[in-house]
């Protein structure tokens, strides 16, 4: 077993992979960038190195200075985390090359996967069913105008190096195609330096259903169940649950096998998630895999009550994969609610500012992952991620009536977040129907407003009062967003 | 004490009276009596007959940050709103704190409705605040790598022909 460990990452992941550390007896040893230096991630380690600028280009993405710090503290591995360095070939090579283990899967099946139409090709070897398309689509238009016609509008123009929703157009009718390969081959030109197109068929109304997988160095591979992540703005992940509500045990049973095919396929080792875009009839498609550990991975340990993170580690150092994960069962049911600093009256921009109070929710069934401390400033540098809050229950009513009350006791002031838009989300009766898809907040929560309904009589009084307590005039000296000179912080906490 | 809070595009005119651990509070709803307890500082305990609110209050400058019932509301004390009411139809402001990358414009400069004239990034997002309309650049207030608060303003934006 490895005896200290570089977690090369920060917020609430960095602290998640340090808790799994500390409880193996592994030294924790933490980066950071100059923003970050009072950042709980930091102060909770063993060990930390400064690594640059907040840029994450100087810090978190510095390979060589992580290289270096690693080298120099002694660590035998690094946890990427996700994000960041996590899915990055060259990093994994680098770290290899400096006799430091990387806790995560070979650069070889990171690239593999990583190419789109290469990991396309791999999936239709191994029998795994993808999305029906084209190759990378070059040249004249004909070919590609029946080819659309095959696969019946809507179709997809995709760009091979894609990502982000950069160079990639929807295609209703015919007419519009020669526009849409023009632009999306600009876009991709432009964004990646590769204009290479394909064709998809467009799926109308999917459910996103991802397989989480596990295997080891002598190749086992299992699937622990999966997660549905159909609830997403912007392409982001918000709310995510295991079981899905759509899956069958047959259905669960085939898509595992398929997830545990795409990661044979690459000859994966350790964590990795298959995404697959789920129709109404019960057909799936491979979307891509992640060859990392995802964000949304406490839903999977809720149900299966294993510690994925110490996994990872355990395989990494070269242990097997344990009997209890090969013969894992799922019981009850999770759920993972993303709170993001992100302003709803302002079109859910990103939102910066001091924590001013923090108050986590807690009691039976609820698990909370975040990097907070009352009085921090959250910066605007990084992923607006504040806190994940995940909830077990029996089933799925009892886990959502958790989940409710859990959102309800979060107190976060000071920063403007998304806690109220998780609120209606959960309220919704087609979300307690479980009748999810990518649409979902498009077909319902288009009109959301920030600041419907009103505040209670007990609310205002709160305010008026803590002023007239605090005793100072209704604006003070602080304005424009400056911090408060300590001496004002100090008059407060007196009054 | 009398206050008026803007939340959102929401006016809520407030008045309150205090005698001891009653509060005694005018909306336009009505008036309402309260007794009240300091469970914290911040942390206030509000009782109308059995029934009571658990309230955490927090305030930078004008801003009130107000849970109640499960709910966070965010509101700003009015008189307060100097830094947006300062500003003219012509003022660029940006929409949130960030980090000014790069100004692609000079005073001087002629300008038309939605050039970019500013970009800005927060949190690996980037926004280009563009011109509102046809103008010359009056004075350009923010500089490129500078960490500005939301609704600062960047670029003052003149009359054509007289900036």
């Amino acid at each position: 077993m490895f005896r200290k460990v570089l977690v090369a990452n920060r917020g609430e992941i960095a602290i998640r992979v340090q808790r799994a550390l500390r409880e193996l007896g592994i030294r924790t040893v933490a980066v950071y960038s100059e923003a970050d230096a009072r950042a709980p991630h930091v102060s909770e380690a063993d060990e930390a190195y400064l690594l640059g600028a907040p840029e994450p280009a100087a810090s978190y993405l510095n390979h060589s200075r992580l290289i270096d710090v690693a080298r120099e503290s002694g660590c035998d591995a690094v946890h990427p985390g996700y994000g960041f360095l996590s899915e990055n070939a060259a990093f994994a090579r680098r770290c290899a090359e400096a006799g430091v283990v990387f806790i995560g899967p070979s650069p070889q099946a990171i690239e593999d996967m990583g190419s789109k139409l290469r990991a396309r090709a791999l999936m239709v070897q191994a029998g795994v069913p993808v999305v029906p398309g084209t190759e990378a689509a070059a040249g004249a238009l004909g070919p590609l105008e029946r080819a659309a016609r095959k696969l019946g509008y809507p179709v997809l123009v995709k760009a091979a190096a894609g990502g982000g929703g950069k160079g990639m157009r929807i295609v209703n009718a015919p007419a519009e195609l020669e526009r849409a390969l023009a632009l999306c081959r600009g876009e991709a030109e432009k964004a990646f330096g590769d204009g290479t197109l394909y064709l998809e068929k467009y799926l109308e109304r999917p459910r996103h259903v991802e397989l989480q997988v596990f295997a080891d160095e002598a190749g086992d591979t299992v699937h622990l169940f999966e997660r549905e992540c159909s609830i997403q703005r912007r392409h982001q992940k918000i709310v995510e649950e295991a079981p899905s509500p759509a899956l069958s045990p047959a259905l669960r049973e085939r898509m595992g096998a398929a997830a545990v095919a795409a990661a044979r396929a690459v000859g994966y080792r350790g964590a990795g998630t298959v995404e697959f875009m789920l129709d109404a009839t019960g057909t799936f498609y491979f979307l891509e895999m992640n060859t990392r550990l995802q964000v949304e991975h406490p839903i999977t340990e809720m149900v299966t009550g294993l510690d994925l993170v110490r996994l990872q580690i355990e395989v990494a150092s070269g242990a097997r994969l344990p009997d209890g994960v090969r013969h894992a069962q799922l019981r009850g049911h999770a759920m993972e609610c993303r709170v993001y600093a992100e302003d709803p009256e302002h079109g859910f921009l990103p939102a910066s500012g001091r924590l001013l109070r923090l108050r986590v929710p807690s009691g039976p069934g609820v698990r909370v992952d975040a990097a907070l401390r009352e009085d921090m400033d959250v910066s605007i540098h990084y992923d607006p991620l504040l806190a994940k809050v995940v909830t077990y229950g029996h089933d799925r009513a009892e886990c959502l009536q958790r989940m409710r009350r859990a959102l309800a006791e979060f107190v976060i002031l000071g920063i403007p977040t998304n806690l109220a838009f998780l609120q209606s989300i959960l309220a919704h009766d087609a979300f307690v129907r479980g009748e999810l898809t990518t649409h979902f907040i498009a077909e319902h929560l288009q009109d959301w407003r920030a600041d419907a309904g009103t505040v209670h009589d007990a609310g205002l009084a709160a305010l008026l009062l803590h002023d007239l307590v605090v005793g100072k005039p209704a604006t003070a000296a602080v304005d424009g967003g400056m911090p408060p000179s300590p001496w004002e912080s100090l008059r407060d906490w007196r009054s | 004490m009398e206050r008026i809070f803007q939340r959102g595009e929401e006016k809520i005119e407030v008045r309150a009276t205090r005698d001891g651990q009653a509060l005694r509070l005018e909306t336009t709803r009505g008036v309402v009596e309260f007794l009240w307890d300091e469970l914290a500082p911040g942390d206030y305990l509000l009782r109308h007959g059995a029934a009571q609110h658990r309230c955490l209050v927090a305030r930078l400058g004008a801003e009130r940050w107000l849970w109640i019932d499960g709910r966070v509301h965010h509101l700003q004390v009015k008189e307060a709103g100097r830094r947006h009411d300062d500003a003219h139809a012509g003022d660029l402001q940006a929409p949130m704190p960030g980090q000014v990358l790069a100004i692609h414009v000079v005073p001087g400069e002629r300008v038309t409705r939605n050039q970019p004239l500013v970009l800005m990034e927060a949190m690996k997002m980037q926004v280009e605040i563009v011109a509102t309309r046809d103008g010359v650049v009056a004075e350009v207030k923010a500089r490129a790598g500078e960490q500005v608060p939301g609704g600062a303003i960047l670029v003052v934006l003149g009359e054509d022909g007289a900036p």
